[in-house]
């Protein structure tokens, strides 16, 4: 089964090129990092395949059922006038997959387990960052997505939210359910998470199907991040 | 020196249209999504709905009321100065064409602009700002529906109920300046409006609530979400909305007296 699919995708926005061409696919239990410089279209990549954006040309396919990506955005990406667990049951409550009751129960266990059930009646613009990434992360699993999506995930994490962040990931890597995008500035810091590696240069792709043939990689944009 | 005007009327008329067209397409979206109620979850949406109308209708009540006393007080108050024998006969038929077909639906739609069309195009533009837009869309809520659709119907609720509001406040303050030169009760007042008033000037208020609820609603959405992504963009976002919203509720309501008043 695939999780997600691109082919040919290529994404312009405000008349510059952020992706041309690009095609691959990931499959449940992948991990794949996908780094590169700033603006190398590395966040427009994950966007699209959270469904946050749609490809200029190409098309992206995804895994079966309404929510086949889970998003956890660097920044932002909760409803500001909803509390966390608001936030957390919005999307499985909107598309009926769980009786709200039934879904608030579960949210709360879900926040309970991130270490952040005490905040989960604040609003996010009251909580802290940490707080607010992992009710993001609680919102993904919730929707048991085929594909989760990560951006920046351990940026301006203080020291717990990262531990937790990190068990997160391990978690959903080891449970092989649905495919991990993790995208990142800093490679090294997910060198031995990776599985498959993604780098984007001006909006191209070049993609390591191993962590041998990232490290084995001559190309001088990957010395960059290794070196 | 002409040839650079030339340009820049064109420069300025290719932007216009292209806004013209990508309104177009959002309110092609919208409709889409209200003609799609399987998609739409009526628990979550009614939420949002009811935030609308009681920020936009509920808590606009008391200024609606107050801007139609004072209105309906001052528009007896100026014809009394050129209808010196203004007969209790006239003053019906008065506050009908003055309060009720114009300025009741009009001064409504600036209230409805001030408050809750400036509120709209805030809160959208810092949802797309925040990422809140993106976060929806990747979940497969579709922001027409989440976001637009209980704004739009709650702006025309809004704009239907503070009508019938500045209608009777505006009736009300035009009476008690009527008082002071007239032996008139409230009962013979009300007597002599519902005389005047015709079932099309009613449908025509219902008319223009929706047109003006509709077009302040849409427009303001649409501007906070096409702002660009910069926080200096959002407040000539605001103006835009509030700037466009102005322009077609006068247009609606200048083509609507052509149509049916002329």
């Amino acid at each position: 089964m695939t999780a997600i699919e691109f082919r040919r995708v290529s994404y312009h926005a405000a008349g510059r090129v952020e992706l041309r061409g690009v095609d691959f696919s990931a499959s449940p239990g992948d991990c794949i990092v996908v780094f590169g410089r700033s603006g190398s279209g590395k966040r427009a990549l994950v966007k699209l395949v959270s469904g946050a954006l749609r490809p200029t040309e190409g098309a992206v396919a995804s895994g079966p059922g309404p929510l086949p990506a889970g998003y956890v955005a660097s920044d932002g990406g909760l409803l500001s006038n909803l509390s966390l667990l608001e936030n957390v049951v919005l999307p499985v409550v909107y598309h009926r997959r769980l009786a709200r009751p039934a879904a608030l129960t579960a949210a709360r266990a879900l926040l309970e387990e991130l270490g952040v059930a005490d905040q989960a009646d604040n609003l996010p613009a009251r909580s802290g960052v940490g707080a607010r990434r992992l009710a993001q992360v609680a919102r993904a699993m919730l929707a048991e997505p085929a594909a989760y999506v990560f951006d920046e995930p351990l940026d301006e994490l203080d020291a717990a939210a990262a531990r937790k962040m990190r068990e997160v990931l391990r978690g959903l890597k080891d449970g092989r359910r649905a495919a991990v995008f993790i995208s990142t500035g800093r490679l090294k810091a997910f060198l031995d998470w990776g599985e498959r590696f993604f780098l984007l240069s001006e909006g191209g792709l070049t993609v390591f199907e191993t962590r041998a043939a990232l490290l084995e990689s001559a190309d001088p944009e990957v010395r960059l991040f290794l070196d | 020196m002409l040839r650079a005007l030339a340009v820049d009327v064109g420069r300025r008329a290719r932007r216009g249209l292209a806004g013209v067209g990508r309104f177009s397409r959002f309110v092609g979206g919208t409709a889409r999504a209200a003609a799609n109620p399987a998609r739409l979850n009526p628990r979550v949406l009614g939420k949002v709905l009811l935030n609308q109308v009681r920020f936009s209708g509920l808590h606009a009540a008391p200024l609606t009321a107050g801007a139609a006393t004072m209105i309906g007080a001052v528009a007896i108050i100026q014809s009394f100065t050129f209808l010196t024998g203004l007969a209790d006969d006239y003053i019906g038929s008065l506050l009908v064409s003055v309060i009720i077909r114009e300025l009741g639906p009009l001064v409504t739609a600036i209230i409805l602009i001030g408050r809750s069309g400036t509120a709209m195009a805030t809160e959208t533009g810092s949802m797309r700002l925040n990422g809140e837009i993106e976060a929806l869309e990747a979940y497969r809520i579709d922001p027409a529906a989440f976001i637009v659709l209980p704004r739009l119907v709650g702006a025309v609720l809004a704009m239907l109920a503070l009508i019938v509001v500045f209608d009777a406040l505006g009736i009300f303050g035009g009476f008690l300046v009527a008082l002071t030169r007239m032996d008139l009760s409230l009962a013979l007042l009300l007597g002599r409006v519902l005389e005047a008033l015709t079932p099309r000037d009613v449908l025509l208020s219902a008319l223009k609530a929706v047109g003006f609820g509709s077009a302040i609603a849409l427009l303001s959405c649409s501007f906070g979400l096409d702002v660009e992504p910069s926080p200096t963009e959002l407040p000539k976002a605001v103006t835009k909305a509030v700037v466009a919203s102005l322009a077609s509720v006068l247009v609606i309501d200048g083509v609507i007296a052509f149509a049916f008043y002329l």
